[in-house]
């Protein structure tokens, strides 16, 4: 992640700025949502990916402290992706997914609520976002 | 597949909102199919999208507007060995990529 850091610092012009936009684990939420009611299931188990957020935290963190980008700003939101149903949601965390799981009791539970609810009702994950914009700087003292 | 990113737009408020897209020449790191790269290209200058993955760059290929085609270019790259020369770009986008 540092090489890839000191890259973007490379092609970005003077005073060009860089935005991280990624997903936060621990708290990505469940839910199956009906006719505008929420009802949250539970948590994606996101325990695999810890790991690599908390590298991915320390290599930003570190090109800021050492003054090759400075943090203007940092934001954290909702991003929600929507399924019709749970085969296609178990598909697409099968394609994409590295380490996070769907929990099999959460997911049997959101399976008996979607059956007993009515048309049009929908499963999500909604995730904390991160987006934060930083600007290149030149450090004083040169350690890339 | 019936699948929605983000309907109710909150990453791309937030993303119009903090990134400063307007006019300038882009590099997106991580672009997949071009789900992110729709939702901003048309205010930017100029944008490039990179990925690892072939398949999803051929389809970010393949979907893309006719009205961004001037503008905008999907390349494979590494983020770790970037093919452009130094200070190319205004601005860095790192989608889902850390």
């Amino acid at each position: 992640m540092g090489h890839a850091l000191k890259e973007i610092w490379r092609v970005l012009v003077p005073e060009g700025h860089l935005i991280d936009l990624r997903p936060l684990v621990g708290n990505s939420l469940i839910e199956v949502v009906s006719k505008g009611q929420v009802h949250y299931i539970g948590l994606v188990d996101e325990t695999g990916d810890r790991p690599d957020t908390i590298a991915a935290n320390a290599a930003v963190n570190q090109v800021v402290r050492e003054g090759w980008f400075t943090r203007e700003r940092k934001e954290v939101f909702k991003f929600a992706i929507y399924w019709d149903n749970i085969a296609e949601m178990k598909a697409y965390a099968k394609e994409k997914w590295t380490y996070s799981r769907l929990p099999e009791e959460v997911m049997a539970e959101a399976q008996q609520l979607m059956a007993n609810s009515e048309a049009g009702v929908k499963i999500r994950v909604r995730y904390d976002m991160l987006i934060a914009r930083y600007q290149k700087h030149f450090p004083t003292k040169k350690r890339f | 597949m019936s699948i929605e990113h983000d309907p109710e737009e909150i990453e791309t408020k937030y993303l119009h909102d903090i990134a400063p897209v307007t006019k300038t020449r882009v590099l997106e790191i991580g672009c997949g199919e071009g789900r992110l790269t729709w939702r901003y290209a048309a205010s930017a200058g100029s944008t490039i999208g990179t990925d690892l993955n072939p398949t999803r760059l051929s389809t970010a290929q393949r979907e893309y507007p006719p009205t961004l085609r001037s503008s905008l270019l999907f390349s494979q790259a590494k983020a770790e060995t970037l093919p452009f020369p130094t200070k190319t770009f205004d601005l860095v986008i790192l989608a889902w990529s850390l």
